[in-house]
């Protein structure tokens, strides 16, 4: 009996990723409805792209420097060890733009984001906020859910390329320190190793991480019933569920890239 | 009516009631056993004005989301405005709810928005108004009401009192043909009972727009209400005013017909 009750709850992830498919389609279709014909609530968009792609610049900036520095002297130092040295541009390209961006942008946003739709939206399920706004007449998705889907879609697409692009920035100071190759030859090295994949690659993953995250988000703060206790229960549900899912895609995305690309 | 500068409200003359609720079951969810209401009965005409007196907990709030179309219709029949609202689509959701003004329980503004935006929201989103447009229906709402002191301020940032006022206002702008008014009266003080007395005379005057009152208190409004009605575990039913001024009197803490009997010397 237990066997069977742990098997049918494996079974309620499945039902999860539909409610989660359905928030991401209804977005989808409400932000056409958006574009064209309820076009007040493109300023909420704009909010948005502030306050997660904006705002989340300062700390995605330390943190890819960082990484690019050390990515850069790992490969720089290492691989003229092991007599590659000629594959230092694609390797470095292959790990910031493909594994590492995306994966660290979506860890950042999840941070700063998911939390925040979850904590947000569950507020304001407590205090009733959402039920007036739904008896006022005005559809929550075009204020509320739509511009934070498309804000966080937009924003993890644009954070992961400027986290690529910072990362180089970072192994590039090395090269003072004279712990990568010299400078000229790097940007020669990454110039001539960047292929298309490497662009469309981080945008598909941007895409994807984005929609998980804010459809997670969305989910676990309209999962928020009458007790305030919820709220905290539904964030740590929200991040989990939002890492969880950001890895499981990464996994598919570095298997698949790979045998296809 | 308060001049928000809104486009009044379409009214049929053919409608004979506002609400129409006929031995009903509702349920907060699709997959709820039990109903929030069983066998419920109650109607509001057109033009008529109701007063709902019902205990805490008795399901007065609940009795608005249902009109509003947030429980489910399970059995029975409910109408609003003569539109079926058994399974309504979404125009006809749209086009119920823009005839109510509803001021819920607690007065319920959006936190993130100040008190200029929480009066241009039902402007900008429901009846999409321009920014501008919005923006200038607002400054007129404000400066009529000597509240622009305070078109800045975050609802945390204000008393339950001036909640309420604001939420009265956002209720009023589309000057609804249904006015849903949830425990108005608590929380408010003198110069919040003050304004809404001052609504209240408007309204009175107001043919088009029918008001349901629903209250913790029995609170009788001289020449506004047509009809007193109580909820009860056995759902909804009619009582004189002799009923309400009974329960007021005994509302009192201490009932006294001498007014300065308790007056320290």
């Amino acid at each position: 009996m237990s066997h069977l009750l742990t098997s049918l709850n494996f079974f309620r992830i499945f039902f999860y990723l539909r409610d989660l498919a359905q928030i991401v389609l209804t977005s989808v279709y409400d932000f056409t409805v958006i574009l064209f014909a309820r076009r007040s609530s493109i300023s909420l968009l704009f909010n948005q792209i502030l306050f997660i792609g904006l705002d989340a610049i300062p700390i995605l900036t330390v943190v890819s420097v960082l990484i690019g520095m050390g990515t850069v002297v790992e490969a720089g130092i290492e691989l003229p060890k092991l007599g590659v040295q000629n594959l230092v541009g694609p390797i470095i390209l292959h790990i910031i733009l493909r594994i590492v961006g995306p994966i660290t942008t979506a860890l950042i946003v999840i941070a700063r984001s998911a939390s925040a739709l979850a904590v947000e939206i569950g507020n304001m399920r407590i205090s009733g906020e959402l039920d007036t706004i739904e008896m006022m007449g005005a559809n929550i998705s075009y204020f509320l859910i739509t511009p934070r889907l498309f804000g966080v879609v937009i924003s993890t697409v644009a954070l992961s390329f400027y986290f690529a692009l910072f990362s180089f920035i970072g192994g590039l100071i090395m090269e003072f320190f004279g712990l990568s190759m010299p400078f000229i030859a790097l940007i020669r090295e990454l110039e001539t190793s960047v292929t298309l994949p490497d662009l469309i690659i981080p945008l598909v993953e941007g895409v994807v991480y984005g929609l998980v995250i804010a459809s997670v988000g969305t989910y676990h703060g309209l999962k928020v019933g009458i007790s305030p206790t919820d709220v905290p229960l539904q964030t740590t549900n929200a991040l989990v569920n939002s890492i969880v899912l950001c890895t499981l895609f990464s996994t598919l995305f570095l298997i698949f890239s790979s045998i296809l690309f | 009516m308060l001049n928000t500068g809104t486009s009044a409200p379409i009214i049929s003359s053919q409608e004979k009631y506002s609400i129409l609720i006929k031995d009903a079951s509702f349920l907060y969810h699709l997959e709820d056993e039990v109903p929030v209401f069983r066998s419920l009965d109650f109607e509001v005409k057109t033009g008529e004005n109701v007063f709902l007196l019902g205990n805490s907990a008795s399901g007065k709030s609940s009795l608005v989301k249902a009109i509003m179309g947030l429980l489910h219709l399970s059995s029975g029949s409910y109408e609003a405005f003569e539109k079926n609202m058994k399974d309504p689509s979404v125009r006809t959701l749209h086009t119920i709810r823009r005839r109510i003004g509803i001021l819920p329980d607690r007065g319920i503004l959006i936190n993130n928005l100040s008190v200029q935006g929480n009066l241009a929201f039902p402007l900008r989103f429901i009846a999409h108004y321009s920014k501008q447009r919005s923006m200038e229906i607002v400054a007129g709402i404000l400066k009529e009401h000597d509240l622009v002191s305070i078109q800045d301020c975050l609802p945390f940032e204000l008393s339950i009192n001036m909640i309420k006022t604001i939420g009265l206002l956002r209720a009023l702008l589309f000057e609804p043909t249904l006015l849903i008014l949830d425990d108005p009266m608590e929380g408010l003080d003198a110069e919040g009972i003050k304004f809404f007395q001052m609504v209240f005379e408007q309204l009175k005057k107001s043919p088009h727009t029918s008001v349901l009152m629903l209250s913790s208190k029995p609170v009788l409004i001289p020449g506004l209400f047509d009809r007193f009605c109580e909820i009860t575990p056995e759902g909804i039913r009619s009582v004189d005013r002799s009923r309400i001024e009974e329960l007021q009197a005994a509302c009192m803490f201490y009932p006294s017909e001498r007014p300065g009997e308790y007056a320290k010397e």
